[in-house]
């Protein structure tokens, strides 16, 4: 068989190159063979680690004193600019969505940063990013039913019938858009992490990479979180029409 | 932040303009494929054109959501 693009690229360079996802341990499910992936293993890491950071925070919280300072002070200074994002872009209807907002906020962006201690990013498998923003468009639409009943149908018949397949589309171009542009960039930095430590003799290897994970890893990483998280705003209120 | 924060909201709107009208035409187009070779009919350029047009409409609402708070950021002002 021919071989061209990625899996051309690694095989080229030996078995050094390596950024996709493994299969590690095979499971018998509904008469079919899944396979517990390098994916699920890193969100369950990635999970863990936000269990310790919530854990901390709330002891944090419940020693707290009128006077902030520590931990405590940087907890409330999260919780309160996460409050100003979402009301400055949601409007007066802002309460019941800023607990999601912040959820997928620090999900994401940690899950984009694991990249630095060693670990695939779980938002670099399109199965991940996609579920985050399927979540995301079931979100737009249920609290788009509860404001307007009816309307939201309405409304892809409009301006007039015939230009409906066209409004159907453009809805479920929503959660594609959203998580192909998700998974794209950190698949990228990913690819050209793999790429760089496998592919360069071991003196490129040192330092340079340090700045590539600032840009790939952090920089890009804290982009795309705030990105992903304003869209999701942007797409709720402005389906909601308050 | 706050100063800030309708240009942040305005890139990340604009940014998505892109990959918006990319992902329907090529949704359209894969499903027109799907289609065309389970049924062996040949849909394909109807999907494409659906695809386009749609990629059209979705850009549109976009383009008009970042007018929207353009025209609100000015009112407030």
């Amino acid at each position: 068989m021919e071989m061209t693009g990625l899996p051309m690229i690694a095989a080229v360079s030996g078995s050094d190159v390596d950024f996709m996802v493994h299969g590690l341990i095979p499971l018998r499910f509904m008469g079919g063979q899944v396979w517990i992936t390098t994916t699920h293993v890193t969100t369950l890491i990635v999970m863990i680690f936000i269990l310790i950071l919530a854990a901390a925070a709330r002891k944090a919280i419940l020693k707290g004193s009128e006077k902030p300072a520590g931990v405590q002070n940087f907890v409330e200074m999260l919780v309160e600019t996460l409050d100003g994002l979402v009301q400055g872009s949601m409007g007066r209807h802002w309460r019941p969505f800023v607990n999601y907002i912040g959820a997928i906020m620090v999900f994401i962006f940690i899950s984009n940063t694991s990249g630095l201690f060693g670990l695939r990013p779980p938002t670099a498998d399109y199965g991940t990013t996609l579920a985050l923003a399927l979540i995301t468009f079931v979100l737009i639409q249920f609290s788009a039913f509860k404001t307007k009943k009816l309307g939201v149908i309405k409304e892809l018949f409009e301006p007039i019938p015939i230009l409906f397949p066209i409004n159907l589309i453009g809805e479920f171009a929503t959660p594609l858009s959203m998580s192909l542009r998700l998974f794209g960039n950190i698949m990228a930095g990913t690819i050209m992490m793999a790429l760089w430590y496998g592919l360069l003799p071991v003196f490129a290897k040192l330092g340079i990479p340090a700045f590539l994970h600032v840009y790939f890893d952090l920089f890009s990483g804290a982009i795309q979180t705030f990105v992903f998280a304003m869209l999701t705003m942007t797409f709720i209120a402005d389906k909601r029409g308050v | 932040m706050k100063k800030y924060g309708p240009i942040f909201r305005m890139l990340s709107l604009i940014t998505q303009i892109g990959i918006t009208m990319l992902t329907s035409i090529f949704f359209c187009m894969f499903l027109g494929l799907w289609i065309d070779r389970k049924f062996s009919t040949h849909f394909f350029l109807f999907f494409l054109i659906l695809g386009i047009l749609g990629g059209m409409k979705a850009v549109y609402s976009l383009i008009e959501r970042t007018d929207h708070d353009d025209k609100e950021d000015r009112d407030e002002r």
